[in-house]
């Protein structure tokens, strides 16, 4: 599509990108899927299921937007800020505590009776 | 004609980028990190502590839904500066599977004691569901501030009265508080986690850490992980996820809970509150452990060591067992496995009583006593000379 000159300069960039995230995510359903009628299975109740709310929690909404900011400033003139000592132990430190305290498995605790 | 050649330029050898995210940190950084991930591991449970709200009263138990909260337990333990508290170690038996906070062994031990002249005041420090090889590991890990005080502890034959029961079986078995019992391969033969789970394990009770994280699951988060509990779906069909955006800092909150009020499910009124036999429920063949291989004996021992390595003064209640509901042809089977033990313990020096079997309908099960049970028990126990002269002798 990148060769059609429409594409290149008519459609805009969020656009694209929204396009690129799509097709991708069509595409993980086979990669994912058990089998091929999975996937299909996955197809086709995307186009014929009910329409409710995809349940994105805001969590994970925040954690995309954090790796999307991060990225970005890494790409802007704010890069050399980013390169500091001091920020990135801050941002390893804060990944690594992120893990620690959100990764337990836990668990409602069943009494099994003998 | 002479032809120039060019030298062909060596290419400048650079570093390859190491991607979009580059977050390299030298020898230097790495260190930093980890003092303040360590610093935050440190401090974070010390300021918790003094942030939540704990107050236990005189018949707290640690409610059913945080059984498996080792860091609340801890605190609950620690909380016991008093000397004139005897804290009650064992499991479900001491915290009262089938009745309320105020009838169980200590309350009604507390308040015999009290009505006859008596100031000795009895901590419920039991734990639903601890057989003696996770007591062992409760007690080893979180309970390290019982010194030099007289302890309770109650030992409960029902370990012994399978190989199930006992861990010993040689086929998986799935048992409460996993993360209590030892770790090594092959020690529980019915005990099958996998490395990294053991691993894990391991680092929770050595790591207070990790306990305390799961504690803030467990008060906060309906006993899952921040990210599993926005994901927790409800009842609807198709299902919802009430929690998806819902602020988790509003659940953070500076108390502990305590038990509901009226828990249906325990108490006089409750309809598990019946005797065992209510329900036609026969006397019944057990598969005793012989004590010489019953792992949960031999880890009660090497509890009641441990107990008495930190100075403290143990008196051991062997009971109350159902002895009603063991059938006739097998009495003398399970009293030769209580009169072993009774022995080892007097063999030791170890201040023991040995109640007799309460009335038939006093139990609700093989092991648990009713209201009334916990009630009769305790007036035995104070009159048992052996027991009033522990308990009235000065450490």
């Amino acid at each position: 599509m990148e060769r059609a000159a429409w594409y290149r300069e008519r459609v805009p960039l969020l656009l694209k990108r929204v396009w690129v995230f799509a097709y991708v995510c069509f595409a993980w359903i086979f990669f994912r899927a058990a089998s091929l009628s999975d996937a299909l299975l996955v197809v086709r109740r995307i186009f014929t299921g009910v329409w409710s709310s995809p349940a994105i929690p805001a969590l994970m909404v925040l954690l995309a937007c954090l790796v999307w900011l991060y990225e970005s400033l890494y790409e802007s003139r704010v890069r050399p800020v980013l390169a500091h000592g001091l920020v990135r132990v801050c941002l390893a430190a804060a990944m690594i505590l992120y893990l620690c305290l959100f990764s337990a498995g836990g668990g409602a605790f069943i009494y099994f009776q003998f | 004609m002479t032809t120039l050649t060019r030298e062909p330029e060596t290419p400048t050898i650079q570093e390859p980028p190491f991607g979009v995210n580059e977050m390299r940190l030298d020898a230097r950084q790495w260190v930093a990190v980890a003092a303040i991930v360590l610093g935050f591991m440190f401090l974070a449970p010390r300021l918790w502590k003094r942030v939540e709200r704990f107050e236990p009263g005189p018949d707290y138990r640690i409610p059913y839904a945080l059984s498996s909260d080792y860091w609340l337990y801890q605190r609950r333990i620690d909380s016991l500066s008093d000397p004139s508290v005897v804290p009650v170690l064992g499991d479900s038996v001491v915290w009262g599977e089938y009745v309320r906070p105020e009838g169980t062994l200590s309350h009604f031990l507390a308040a015999e004691s009290s009505a006859s002249g008596g100031r000795t005041r009895f901590a419920n420090c039991g734990v639903n569901g601890v057989f003696p090889l996770a007591m062992e590991g409760l007690i080893d890990h979180y309970a390290g501030s019982l010194r030099d005080r007289k302890v309770i502890v109650q030992c409960n034959v029902l370990w012994m009265s399978s190989p199930k029961a006992d861990l010993s079986a040689p086929e998986e078995e799935t048992f409460n508080h996993p993360e209590l019992v030892p770790q090594g391969f092959g020690k529980v033969p019915c005990y099958r986690a996998d490395a990294a789970t053991r691993l894990g394990y391991v680092a929770h009770r050595n790591l207070g850490f990790f306990a305390w994280v799961s504690h803030v699951d467990d008060v906060s988060f309906d006993q899952m992980s921040l990210p599993k509990w926005t994901l927790q779906q409800d009842d609807r069909d198709p299902p919802g996820t009430p929690n998806a955006w819902t602020n988790p800092l509003r659940r953070l909150t500076a108390a502990v809970p305590g038990e509901p009020a009226n828990d249906p499910q325990r108490g006089p009124r409750s309809p598990r509150h019946r005797p065992w036999n209510a329900r036609g429920t026969k006397p019944q063949h057990f598969e005793w452990v012989n004590p010489a291989k019953s792992l949960q004996w031999q880890a009660f021992q090497r509890t009641v060591r441990l107990l008495r390595d930190r100075g403290n003064d143990v008196m051991v209640i062997l009971g109350p067992f159902n002895e009603h509901m063991v059938a006739e042809d097998q009495q003398p089977q399970y009293r030769g496995i209580r009169d072993s033990i009774a022995a080892w313990l007097t063999d030791n020096r170890i201040a023991h009583v040995m109640p007799d079997t309460l009335p038939s309908e006093e139990y609700a099960d093989a092991s648990h006593p009713l209201t009334q049970g916990y009630d009769d028990l305790a007036k035995r126990l104070l009159n048992d000379p052996a027991f009033a002269t522990w308990l009235n002798t000065a450490r």
